[in-house]
């Protein structure tokens, strides 16, 4: 059996339709994944926050210490933030001291009263004086003002012949600048006015720059004045901040199970440090199956697609009008059960991405050396071999199967763990 | 950017100028300057009238260096002949070129050399 042309195109349209269909759905997990891991990283911040506050709940020497010691972080209290605040401290109410007492400062109402101090009425005195006589210059601007002056058009030493063709531009150019000043009669008026107007305007510039630097250098002291006011009156809030980011910092660090025996210590912290932990490993999985499944899935969709559009543009040209396609070729191109495999392949990256964003119960989080957060997330039952962390799991543990611990009161996972106890992994979802 | 008059636009705006005001213009009339012999790019023999759009196109810079254009001068400070002398860089546009012109013609006829 052999198709022709028309079938290959019947059937390139159908599969044209199948692959967009399925882009269109990677395409929403892609955003999906966006929005849901902003929000897992900010509730991972909150959850830092949360924790990093109960660890240390005043910026206190003692609260440092004790922070350091449950946590085994000495650099907590080596690092003297106190120490440090206080030398800010100490440093920013001198600068301010020297601020106020400063008479750029002190007489900052004499000197820059927007409607009577002496500055700012210098300043306007001024721009009104120079006003005019910028006006004229302005008036003058011209392409060819420069050469004017220089050959001395308008005055006894132009001597440009008039069989000269740079005779006739420069008249034109002066007669274009004396336009403007509807008073004038000749050029050599305007110059006279232009020149004086540039000498004054010599003299007046620098005072005025001058003037302006010196407003500016009091408006920026009253400005650093209120930047050092408000680093004092933060002081605290920001060390005891940089304190807290140093301890997550070193939490961050922690082998998972060197975290469980510093907070052995403090029980109460238990359930604070597994939420934080559980929702640093769902960002990361997320990540993963972005990564490692919803990106490569677009890339293969994306060249079917491509490579269909081609074909079928291919085909038809008149000259491949008679064209025709071996049934074994056209069947295996064609084939439904691949358009079943692309949509499942979809479907459990869906369900893999939705399991991880959806988890809630970090009570069930450990502390235990190789405990693997993918299985509490999933329940066992997404294969996450995928991900490299998880795979590397699994080969060091090949006779290990996820086992649910239930707990009271919660039958529905019970329920769940009865279902998944007969799960073994080579009957897992393949998710990739 | 305003693209600059070609030699040729030039000329044909400047012979048609000159022939407005009743000059005959002929094109490639040989003249002697210092020895040297310039073909002008328009030039009336009988009123010794003309002129010359200098361009690199044409390759003028060559003939009308520096020291030609100061000899030439000096005939017409003599009034032996007056030419418009047009460096393409000093023409803004066609209008500039035009005006330049009659202008020139105006000083040529307020000095009698034209009638």
């Amino acid at each position: 059996m052999i198709y022709r042309v028309e079938d290959f195109r019947a059937r390139a349209t159908t599969r044209l339709t199948e692959l967009r269909q399925a882009r269109s759905r990677l395409a929403e997990q892609r955003r999906l994944h966006d929005t849901r891991r902003a929000e897992l990283v900010k509730r991972r911040t909150d959850a830092t926050e949360e924790l990093t506050r109960a660890l240390l709940p005043a910026f206190t020497v003692e609260a440092l210490a004790e922070a350091a010691r449950v946590t085994g972080f000495p650099g907590l209290v080596q690092s003297d933030f106190p120490g440090q605040a206080d030398t800010e401290s100490r440093s920013l109410t001198a600068r301010i001291e020297q601020i106020e007492a400063d008479p750029r400062y002190r007489d900052r109402r004499l000197l820059r009263d927007p409607g009577v101090g002496t500055l700012t009425r210098a300043i306007a005195e001024l721009q009104e004086f120079r006003e005019p006589f910028a006006v004229v210059v302005e008036r003058c601007r011209h392409p060819r003002l420069a050469r004017l002056l220089e050959v001395g058009y308008g005055t006894s030493r132009y001597a440009v012949a008039f069989w000269r063709m740079s005779y006739y531009a420069d008249w034109k150019a002066g007669d274009e600048i004396l336009e403007r000043f509807g008073e004038k009669k000749s050029f050599a008026e305007v110059l006279a006015d232009y020149l004086e107007a540039v000498r004054t305007l010599e003299t007046y510039d620098p005072r005025l720059e001058s003037l302006r630097a010196e407003f500016s250098a009091g408006v920026g002291l009253e400005e650093e004045l209120g930047a050092s006011r408000e680093g004092l009156r933060s002081l605290e809030p920001r060390y005891y901040g940089l304190a807290r980011i140093a301890l997550a910092d070193h939490l961050e660090a922690l082998p998972q199970e060197s975290l469980g025996d510093v907070l052995s210590n403090v029980p109460a912290l238990e359930i604070p440090v597994k939420k934080w932990l559980g929702l640093d490993h769902q960002v990361r999985y997320l990540d993963s199956i972005r990564d490692l499944q919803i990106e490569p899935a677009c890339e293969d969709v994306d060249r079917e697609i491509r490579k269909l559009e081609k074909d079928n543009l291919k085909y038809q040209r008149p000259k491949n009008a008679g064209a025709v396609f071996r049934a074994e070729d056209f069947e295996r191109r064609f084939d439904p059960a691949r358009t079943e495999k692309l949509k499942k392949r979809v479907a459990r990256i869906g369900e893999a991405q939705e399991t991880v964003y959806a988890f809630e119960r970090y009570d069930r989080g450990s502390f235990v050396r190789d405990f693997l957060w993918w299985d509490l997330l999933t329940d066992g039952r997404i294969d996450g071999d995928f991900i490299p962390e998880v795979k590397t799991h699994h080969d060091a543990h090949p006779g290990a199967r996820y086992e649910r611990s239930l707990d009271t009161g919660d039958l529905s996972a019970a329920g769940a763990a009865v279902s998944s106890s007969g799960v073994t992994r080579d009957g897992l979802l393949d998710a990739s | 950017m305003q693209t600059r008059l070609s030699e040729r636009e030039g000329v044909r705006l400047l012979r048609e100028e000159f022939e407005k005001d009743g000059i005959a213009i002929r094109e490639g009339v040989p003249f002697e300057v210092a020895g040297t012999i310039l073909f002008l790019d328009g030039y009336d023999p009988e009123r010794r009238v003309g002129f010359e759009f200098v361009t690199a196109e044409a390759g003028d810079r060559k003939a009308f260096g520096e020291g030609v254009v100061a000899a030439l001068e000096r005939k017409m400070e003599e009034g032996e002949a007056f030419l418009l002398l047009v460096d393409e860089w000093d023409v803004t546009d066609a209008a500039d070129l035009a005006l330049a012109a009659r202008r020139f013609l105006d000083e040529l006829r307020r000095r009698e050399v034209l009638k």
